[in-house]
């Protein structure tokens, strides 16, 4: 399986926007506000710059977005959905690690992940650690932190 | 030396400042005009008309909630 991980542009916004949707129902939770939530949909114009697609056979199959954190040495993982049928195919890892390389290049030793208790193992496999709770729209919610190499 | 590190979210707001162009009197006035939204609601505003990550609309509000609460 070829996946190919390019930078998104401005084009992808569409696409984007409906793969965070399709792969956030996929666990069949909070599934009316999901749907009743415009920015369950939307990815931020502004954030387009700063997310990476990955890409099987010309179709965008999941990305990521890296965001400026507390400071210089953190950086913030907003955003990481892989299309719900290849999960557990490596895409989301392959993806983690690219985002993992852009924020250790930009200067930021540590990632920061705000994630679903259902996310969490994800992370934590790959080397995440408890750093904190926090709210988000649903549910409280972990943060999770890596030390990037 | 000894110097105290900032914490909590003002912690955040020199990337904020950094990353937006804007100063934070700027921000916690705009967050004073959605005075009827929810926590969550003026974090999601933040992040999808304005670009924030989840981290720097989150400082944001809960800062200006504990100024008001003080």
């Amino acid at each position: 399986m070829a996946v190919f991980i390019r930078e998104a542009h401005a084009g992808d916004r569409d696409a984007l926007g409906a793969l965070k949707l399709q792969s956030s129902l996929a666990w069949g939770d909070h599934a009316e506000e999901l749907r009743a939530l415009p920015q369950a949909r939307e990815i931020p114009v502004a954030h387009l710059p700063h997310a990476i697609v990955a890409e099987l056979d010309g179709e965008i199959v999941g990305f990521a977005t890296v965001l400026a954190g507390r400071d210089a040495m953190q950086a913030e993982l907003e955003d990481l959905f892989v299309a719900p049928q290849l999960w557990q195919t490596g895409i989301g890892r392959k993806l983690l690690a690219e985002a993992e390389h852009r924020a250790a290049t930009r200067g930021a030793r540590t990632l920061h992940v705000v994630a679903g208790e259902r996310a969490r193992p994800f992370y934590e496999a790959s080397g995440y650690r408890f750093a904190g709770t926090t709210a988000t729209d649903f549910e409280p919610a972990v943060e999770l932190l890596k030390y990037l190499p | 030396m000894a110097t105290e590190k900032v914490k909590g979210p003002p912690s955040y707001f020199p990337s904020i400042e950094k990353t937006y162009g804007k100063p934070i009197s700027y921000w916690l006035t705009l967050i004073d005009t959605m005075k009827e939204r929810k926590h969550m609601e003026m974090v999601s505003m933040l992040k999808s008309d304005h670009g924030m990550g989840h981290g720097h609309a989150n400082a944001l509000v809960a800062y200006h909630r504990s100024q008001k609460a003080a």
